[in-house]
């Protein structure tokens, strides 16, 4: 199974493939999550009807969920 | 060498030298603006992929679109800003922290809207809107 992971960021959109018969672009994809985690984002899975769902390393199945996006930091403004 | 052909060298010279000055910042910023367009493309690409049908209906016809949180509360998000409709005055400055284009801006506040309207709302600056 593959997914893809974008992450929103100054280029738009950058987006990392996975595919789970090679762990180490899992292992890659985790530490897209450990990244995001760290700088306070929040990654997204998609639910198919145009919603998502806040999905975390623990979470996260990469068989199931394979629409991720990583969202910008939020601050008020 | 003629008084003439001595300015017209000097001349040359000095207009090789600008144009090199002037080329250089002009291409570069041709490329910032290139860069931008593109990721504002990309950006656009990923919201809309992310949107509900009725969502992305309202997003190509008008900029924005509407959210409907999970205790039922209707949300405008729009380029800079969120505006609630369910009840009238309240409207919300909140930003991404780091340089993204606004499509981008305004799927996070979507997605944090439908998945944690209080984090959101713990978040956002509320100001009063009419």
């Amino acid at each position: 199974m593959t997914g893809n992971i974008h992450i929103a960021d100054a280029h738009g959109d950058t987006v990392r493939t996975w595919d789970t018969a090679d762990p180490e672009t899992v292992r890659e994809i985790e530490e897209v999550f450990r990244d995001a985690q760290a700088a306070g984002r929040l990654v997204y899975r998609q639910t198919g009807d145009g919603r998502g769902e806040q999905v975390t390393l623990t979470t996260w199945n990469p068989e199931e969920h394979t629409e991720l996006v990583v969202a910008p930091r939020l601050a008020g403004g | 060498m003629t008084a003439a052909a001595w300015w017209w060298v000097v001349g040359v010279a000095a207009a090789a030298m600008l144009a090199r000055w002037l080329v250089g910042p002009a291409c570069r910023a041709r490329d910032a603006l290139a860069r931008r367009r593109q990721a504002k493309q990309r950006a656009e690409a990923l919201l809309l992929a992310w949107l509900t049908p009725g969502q992305r209906a309202q997003y190509q016809a008008r900029g924005w679109f509407e959210v409907l949180t999970a205790a039922g509360h209707r949300y405008r998000v729009r380029p800079g800003g969120v505006v609630r409709l369910d009840v009238r005055g309240s409207a919300y400055c909140i930003e991404a922290t780091t340089p993204v284009p606004i499509a981008d801006e305004m799927l996070a506040n979507k997605l944090l809207l439908e998945t944690d309207e209080r984090c959101f709302l713990a978040t956002a600056h509320r100001y009063p809107y009419r």
